[in-house]
């Protein structure tokens, strides 16, 4: 379909919405960055219960509906962090705060990041006032398997229950390389080696198979084990996998185990070293999420270099810039704003802000870009994103605002 | 945008291929001139115009200059100095083999960063290609004394030939960090210490004393007598106010180091007269060492009347520099004062005149940039020290020459 019939179905669907439903909330006069298409200047978002119900340039706003004039700023969808430790290490930073880690056995599956979710940490609030409107909480990577992810939208909010991400798909965390390593090193029982941490990762899978093959068997069948209910979850493509991971070598050998059991990689976290193997991971349907440009901090970060993003994403890779930082989810449009410079374009820039990583947790039918139909969830900044000096000043979820920078500036997040 | 990534790309490897194949001899005693293009001056305005160097020193600047290459309206900007880092004490984050950032004792007097500073480090050509060419290299901020700064340039090899400064001015601590390596371990214990040290190193009087001539001995007292430069680092506002009145009292001859919550405090410290090395400017209230960290606190304190320069406390992060210093800007710092603070300021507070600026008489270090330098989308395209152009390899170029084509 040409790009112009493509324009003018959408208006069409658009206007009919409009016409049809009425409109709560019309965002009027901005850039529109609807990533899913070209920028479109001095555009008009109509939004009805939650919804984006209408995108373009020459829209008629219903009457009753409450305007926002937005002549001047950029208005994109809002920014999805996949890596986020929001909650699960909360402000002020102490050590009553450290919740991410169970580092009591290195395959702790049935443990669950929302459980450790600190609803008040103020960290949300700076994040939203950064246009991010959902994360995903991760446990830490001191486990093989360290648990189950939140994916949370960002609602200002006194109970998880409100801020739970309807609908997104369950997701799991598993780590290899240096960390377990470093965390079990000392425990007789390990494993102090990658090859000791890809054998513990086969021996939890096949324990998991033995476990189905026992409980189906009327003799005597073994009593539940959530660690092992879960990880058939995974290996039955339930819940998403998502493997914190650095050195090229170590991607490699964690293919070696998961296409062993046929369990599919949605991600490989930070991922410094994935250009080296970019093939390989894109062959394998998996996307990266990636740090623009931090590096060194440890042995297997030592090879990460600042164009490993767009490496990746020009050669078709699913490209997620990640915060793993309640300072830098403030500021994710920045990092994206430094790949550019190491060969990505604006669109792809942005695209790993918010469509690939909505890819990535398999939520891309509900959020990751301003499209009829999706969710309310966008951001609206006083100068081009990838601009240095730009601020987001309004931050809507489900059509809601939930930021607004003239009233509260950066939000306080004094302890 | 596919024009966009190709030219990034192109220049990428126009720059890096291109400065390999100039002559390394001569050049610094050739004249050379830049036209056309958009200069970035001392006070922090630009403005259109050339540039001449010769032997390492700016000869010529400005509208009249003529000539040479016509750089189309490129930026020339002076080379940044990070005033505060710990580039070249370390490779690897997590491998402490790689470390040598501090003394490990409480009062190090005698501790110097040079001498721990690698200028092969891998980690100096990518600060370097970022445009960052001086860095004030610290100790470890943990302890009372950790030691003294080191003034370098972020090229070349021979430890004599990088240093400008090997001992910038001393370190003293106050706040958590003067708690370090088991020394007083409250700020109660710490102001206790700090009096006593007052107390052991009274400021000379008369003639020399017997043991005046010990190496630690002679530290202290330069640094009473205010011939040595104190980096006092504090970040809390109350540990602030607490270096000012230590400052005052022992005459110091001193510069306020982080200060991620002089906000709270900027008329004192305008009112002391004392220039500010703030950072990490991205500071957040995420803890109970700075719970008032703002984005705003450099433009408050500039606009309290407070000299700045910029710091990232980091080393493979010291090239985030620039744009650290774009998000000053994006909360109300004026752009030229962020100019400033990356150039002019740093190498006033360090008594280097003739450093850090495009000035006539200036050495000729600086960088081409396709427009404004805090932009993170601007790469730069060339960068020249002393009049001589610098490589644009690192480790990290290699590493994608490698693998940019899989095979």
């Amino acid at each position: 379909m040409s790009r112009g019939l493509m324009t003018a179905v959408l208006w069409l669907t658009s206007s009919m919405c409009s016409v049809a439903h009425g409109a709560d909330l019309a965002i009027v006069g901005a850039t529109v960055l609807p990533i899913s298409s070209p920028p479109i200047s001095d555009g008009t978002v109509l939004i009805a219960d939650g919804k984006i119900v209408a995108v373009g340039s020459d829209l008629t706003v219903p009457e009753g509906t409450q305007v926002v004039e937005a002549q001047g700023s950029f208005l994109m969808p809002g920014i999805i962090d996949v890596h986020s430790h929001m909650g699960v290490y909360a402000w002020p930073s102490a050590r009553a705060h450290g919740d991410g880690n169970e580092a009591i056995d290195p395959v702790t599956a049935r443990v669950r990041a929302e459980d450790s979710v600190h609803v008040s940490d103020p960290a949300f609030g700076r994040a939203r006032a950064g246009g991010v409107t959902t994360v995903q909480i991760l446990p830490g990577s001191a486990n093989l398997v360290g648990g189950e992810s939140a994916i949370l939208k960002l609602r200002p909010s006194r109970t998880l229950e409100a801020m739970r991400f309807v609908g997104a798909p369950r997701g799991i965390k598993m780590a290899c390389g240096e960390n377990p390593k470093r965390v079990y090193g000392e425990d007789i029982h390990g494993p102090s080696t990658r090859m000791g941490s890809l054998a513990s990762m086969r021996a939890a899978f096949q324990a998991a198979l033995d476990y189905r093959k026992a409980r189906s068997s009327h003799r005597d069948p073994p009593p539940t084990d959530s660690n092992l209910e879960t990880l058939l979850d995974v290996m039955d493509g339930q819940v998403r996998l998502h493997v914190h991971c650095y050195r090229h070598d170590d991607i490699e050998g964690i293919y070696r185990v998961m296409d062993e059991f046929g369990v599919q990689v949605a991600s490989i976290q930070h991922a410094l070293e994935a250009y080296k193997v970019r093939d390989l991971i894109i062959a394998h349907g998996t996307g990266i999420a990636t740090w623009a440009d931090w590096w060194g901090f440890k042995m297997e970060a030592y090879d990460g270099i600042p164009h490993n993003a767009a490496l990746f994403k020009n050669d078709g890779g699913v490209v997620a810039i990640h915060s793993d930082s309640s300072n830098q989810v403030q500021r994710l449009n920045i990092q994206a704003a430094k790949t550019l410079r190491y060969g990505m374009s604006e669109a792809a820039a942005l695209e790993t802000i918010t469509l690939d990583p909505a890819r990535m947790l398999g939520i891309e039918a509900q959020v990751g870009t301003i499209s009829v139909g999706k969710d309310a969830d966008l951001a609206l900044f006083n100068a081009h994103p990838l601009d240095m000096y730009s601020l987001n000043t309004h931050t809507w979820i489900d059509g809601q605002l939930v930021f607004d920078r003239s009233k509260e500036g950066t939000p306080d997040a004094r302890p | 945008m596919q024009d966009h990534k190709l030219w990034t790309r192109r220049s990428f490897l126009a720059s890096a291929t291109s400065v390999a194949l100039l002559p390394s001899v001569g050049w610094a005693g050739t004249e050379q001139t830049f036209s056309n293009a958009t200069l970035v001056m001392p006070d922090g305005s630009t403005q259109t115009g050339g540039i001449r160097w010769e032997r390492g020193r700016i000869t010529g600047l400005g509208a009249k200059v003529e000539g040479g290459t016509d750089l189309g309206g490129q930026w020339v900007v002076p080379g940044f100095t990070d005033a505060g880092c710990r580039l070249g004490l370390l490779e690897i984050g997590l491998e402490s083999s790689t470390h040598d950032t501090s003394a490990s004792k409480s009062i190090a007097l005698t501790a110097r960063a040079i001498d721990g500073y690698n200028p092969r480090s891998a980690l100096i050509p990518v600060a370097r290609v970022n445009g960052i060419t001086q860095v004030l290299v610290m100790p470890a901020l943990s302890g009372m004394v950790p030691g003294s700064a080191a003034l370098v340039r972020t090229d070349r090899t021979a430890l004599s030939d990088v240093t400008v400064q090997s001992e910038a001015g001393l370190c003293l601590n106050f706040g958590r960090a003067g708690q370090g390596h088991e020394g007083p371990k409250s700020r109660i214990a710490l102001m206790a210490a700090w009096r006593q040290f007052l107390n052991d190193h009274p400021r000379p009087k008369g003639k020399p004393k017997k043991g005046d001539e010990k190496p630690d001995k002679k530290v202290a007292q330069e640094l009473r007598l205010g011939k040595r430069r104190a980096f006092v680092y504090a970040n809390r506002a109350d540990d602030i106010e607490r270096a000012l009145d230590f400052i005052d009292s022992a005459e110091l001859d001193a510069v306020l180091v982080g200060c991620v919550e002089g906000h709270l405090v900027a008329k004192s410290i305008a009112d002391a007269g004392l220039g500010v090395m703030m950072g990490p400017i991205d500071a957040q209230p995420s803890n109970f060492q700075h719970p008032h960290a703002v984005y705003e606190n450099a433009a408050i304190l500039n606009e309290a009347g407070v000299k700045l320069a910029f710091r990232t406390g980091d080393a493979h992060g010291v090239r985030n520099l620039p744009t650290l210093a774009g998000l000053a800007v994006a909360h109300g710092l004026p752009w030229d004062a962020a100019i400033r603070a990356l150039t002019v300021n740093p190498m006033d507070m360090l008594g280097e005149s003739g450093m850090g600026r495009l000035a006539v008489g200036a050495e000729a270090t600086f960088f081409v940039v396709e427009g404004d330098p805090l932009q993170p989308r601007h790469a730069v395209s060339s960068l020249y020290m002393q009049g001589k152009p610098s490589s644009m390899e690192t480790r990290q170029t290699r590493l994608y020459e490698q693998f940019r084509e899989l095979d």
